[in-house]
């Protein structure tokens, strides 16, 4: 149990919490407060995503929308290109459900959007998932306590 | 949206792209071409507030879908996803038979709360610690499975992890990753 979920989940301000890693599993050198995040349709597993309230989309390894069933009862995509950190990527913006996980307290289910690169068969897509600001992060409450790597979160 | 000349010099940068533009009557059809014109200009130097401010003047009204759809996509190149969401509403208030403008409303509309549920993941935390405790760089650039503090699955695809630990639905709790190469 987190320091504050009691103050923080009856007040309302959250509805669960987590503890987060400090890395994204293969990158030891930047801090991150990565996440447990479940992507529905994805055979019932979570994957990592980087908290990044920098980030204005949410981005998701293409190889999970291969191998998943990620695009939500909205069952849209759309087909635009951004710019990713200085580079010029097609891709899907797809509504998709995701599950915030909590080890403490309730999982919170989001309807987001996602950025999906496109790829070439034989390209490996070496950067994390992100949950930005636009499409996620701007439509929920969060709060982090780095003394205990403590992520809470809840609705607005 | 249309804007008077003094609205439209409060708006005004000197040497501006869209100035002469804005000069113009904006509801002259020549005005409103040159307004896109400075868009596509405005866009190309990322000057955003330009292109913000452009983007409100012009009276979409008398343009064309697709001129609105390229604009979206103009803003969402540079990152504008609040300016590209409301032309996506408005687009699809004007344009309602438009599809792409219909679709833009909706992959650009703010994410939504569905709602809650009893957290039910086993050994979520435990695998939190084998993160910790397990150099996950030693499988650098493979995927990887844990469940409950274990490793349980590791493969050079997704596809052929999931043939190692099987496509059905996983427990609860158990985590894939690709580990960065």
């Amino acid at each position: 149990m987190a320091k504050y979920d009691s103050i923080l989940f009856n007040s309302g301000f959250a509805v669960g919490s987590t503890v987060y890693d400090d890395h994204y599993p293969g990158d030891d050198e930047q801090n991150r407060i990565v996440l447990n995040v479940a992507l529905e349709g994805q055979k019932g597993t979570a994957v990592k995503m980087i908290v990044d309230s920098g980030a204005p989309w949410c981005i998701l390894n293409p190889r999970l929308l291969e191998e998943g069933n990620l695009v939500s009862e909205v069952n849209y995509s759309h087909t635009t290109k951004l710019n990713i950190r200085g580079e010029i990527r097609w891709g899907h913006l797809i509504r998709a459900n995701v599950i915030l996980k909590a080890m403490n307290g309730e999982n919170l289910k989001v309807e987001a959007t996602f950025f999906v690169p496109f790829m070439e068969s034989d390209e490996v897509w070496n950067y994390p998932n992100f949950l930005g600001l636009g499409g996620f992060l701007d439509r929920i409450r969060y709060a982090v306590d780095a003394s205990e790597n403590a992520f809470y979160f809840g609705r607005f | 949206m249309s804007l008077n000349y003094s609205e439209v010099e409060e708006l005004t940068l000197n040497e501006a792209p869209w100035r002469e533009a804005t000069r113009q009557d904006e509801t002259s059809a020549d005005a409103q071409d040159s307004l896109l014109a400075a868009i596509e200009k405005a866009a190309a130097g990322e000057d955003r507030n330009a292109l913000s401010r452009l983007a409100e003047t012009v009276d979409w009204r008398s343009r064309h879908p697709e001129e609105l759809n390229h604009v979206i996509d103009l803003c969402l190149f540079l990152d504008m996803v609040l300016l590209a969401r409301e032309l996506a509403y408005e687009g699809r208030r004007l344009f309602p038979h438009d599809k792409r403008l219909e679709h833009f409303a909706i992959v650009l509309a703010p994410a939504k709360i569905i709602g809650t549920e009893p957290a039910s993941d086993i050994g979520l935390e435990a695998s939190h610690r084998w993160f910790q405790n397990n150099n996950a760089s030693q499988y650098k650039g493979q995927w990887i499975a844990v469940f409950n503090g274990e490793l349980v699955g590791v493969a050079p695809t997704l596809k052929e992890l999931y043939d190692k630990i099987g496509r059905d639905p996983k427990p609860p709790g158990t985590i894939v990753v690709q580990v960065l190469s």
